[in-house]
């Protein structure tokens, strides 16, 4: 679920509250920060993508629809979008960043939801790292290229030797497999609860 | 495109990484079928739970400082709901173009004086401080992950509309070779699709601007970057308007655009009915 209180912290943000910003910062600033050292591979950098990110934010507040999707999602789908965009334009292959990412995440309301429903726990996160280790490292390997390094599915052959035929259905299998252990994890959970 | 190519395409298709052609074929698929949005939610879904797999890292203490420090730092260009705090400057000189256009279609000139109320420069000044934070070029991406739903979505909206006016524009005197013309289908709520080709890429410096006017007055709809090919096909927020724009215009600008028109506009086009 959300965690409560978000709303309250975009409607402060959004009426001009610098101190929301804090707060907002207090609730996801550790995960962006996470996403972006995870992606980018350097604290320093992480930390100005970090300031960017906020910078969105605070920018955006005011246009935030909450029906859209949840603040986590639209804070992590941001990190990710300005972070490959770094990574790629070091690879000097420059791609332009989208114009408004909290308009991304409107395009798919059903995804926002889901992440909101998914991620937003510390005990999902662990979930998934662990369903992410369960994967063979033929399927994880190309999964992680793919979301963490921004490579199309042919960058990723190549990088990995493999035929694209294969990248594409490992890729696809390893999302699937990925789904279905996070699926698992999480009736194990509520089993344990009911026990 | 078959759902077993559409949901062969979906990881790529959300990451951003597809190719524009089959990007587009992707798109077009999703708007009838909801067996394969259901299936790219559920890929959405895990994709995006994968950002919260990362390791745990501390962010050091300072970043937390940075970050309280943004509302002080972005307050005069861009703070939410607050008035600008953008240094006063005159209002810019009306181009001698716009009078024309201005003339044709509306009665009385002096409206157009209104252009300077407070509110309306604020807002453009908004926009402006807006256009320069992000780069001229991201004003007309259509990069990555969910921006391309949002854009074909946004499209489809403004297209399928009750209110959207077709709006042919035409080369004018003065405009560069090879301008023939360009397309805008505007709604005043669910924003403006703008499509052009064989636009020539402009000098460093220079980006062409998108307008459209109203009650004689021009107000900026954004800045915009043809492809490669000379070719724009991008879906922008309509701003506040208070009426349907009698025209719709585009002139070429110093990067980071214009409050107003400063030069003779390329294309202009009037509603068709």
């Amino acid at each position: 679920m959300v965690p409560d209180g978000d709303l309250d912290v975009v409607r402060r943000l959004a009426q001009g509250d610098g101190s929301a910003l804090a707060d907002l910062y207090d609730r996801h600033g550790r995960t962006v920060f996470a996403l972006a050292v995870r992606i980018l591979g350097d604290h320093g950098e992480a930390e100005d993508l970090t300031q960017d990110v906020f910078t969105l934010a605070w920018r955006n507040a005011a246009k935030y629809d909450a029906s859209r999707g949840a603040v986590a999602a639209w804070l992590l789908v941001t990190t990710r979008t300005r972070a490959i965009d770094r990574l790629r334009s070091r690879r000097v292959r420059p791609r332009a960043a989208g114009e408004d990412e909290m308009r991304r995440m409107d395009a798919i309301p059903d995804a926002a939801a889901s992440v909101e429903m998914n991620v937003a726990s510390e005990q999902m996160a662990g979930r998934v790292r662990a369903a992410l280790e369960t994967l063979p490292p033929e399927y994880r390997e190309p999964l992680c290229l793919a979301y963490f390094e921004g490579l199309s599915h042919s960058e990723v052959a190549e990088r990995t030797g493999t035929p694209l035929g294969t990248i594409k259905t490992r890729v696809r299998s390893g999302l699937l497999r990925l789904r279905e252990a996070m699926i698992v994890g999480d009736d194990r959970r509520k089993g344990e609860l009911t026990k | 495109m078959t759902h077993e190519d559409v949901q062969a395409s979906a990881p790529e298709y959300l990451l951003g990484s597809l190719d524009e052609v089959t990007r587009a074929r992707v798109a077009a698929h999703l708007v009838d079928c909801a067996e394969c949005r259901h299936e790219l939610s559920d890929v959405a879904r895990t994709l995006d739970a994968l950002a919260r797999s990362v390791p745990d890292v501390d962010p050091p203490a300072s970043l937390r400082d940075r970050i309280t420090a943004i509302p002080l730092t972005v307050a005069q260009a861009a703070a939410p709901q607050a008035p600008a705090r953008v240094p006063q400057r005159p209002a810019p000189r009306m181009a001698p173009w716009f009078a024309a256009v201005a003339a044709g279609l509306v009665a009385v000139i002096a409206v157009w004086q209104a252009v300077s109320a407070r509110a309306e420069i604020d807002q453009l000044r908004q926009e402006l401080a807006d256009a320069r934070a992000v780069s001229a070029d991201t004003l007309i991406a259509n990069a990555s992950l969910t921006q391309q739903v949002d854009e074909f979505t946004r499209q489809t909206n403004v297209l399928r509309a009750a209110d959207v006016v077709f709006y042919a524009l035409t080369s004018q005197p003065g405009a560069p070779d090879g301008v023939v013309g360009a397309r805008a289908y505007v709604t005043q709520q669910r924003g403006l699709v703008f499509t052009a080709e064989s636009l020539p890429a402009l000098p460093a410096g220079k980006i062409y601007q998108l307008w459209v006017i109203v009650d004689a007055k021009a107000v900026s709809v954004g800045l915009f970057s043809p492809d490669a090919a000379g070719r724009v096909h991008t879906v922008l927020s309509t701003p506040t308007i208070a009426a349907m724009p009698g025209a719709v215009a585009v002139t070429i600008e110093p990067a980071g655009g214009m409050l107003q028109p400063s030069t003779a506009p390329i294309l202009v086009g009037t509603a068709q009915q």
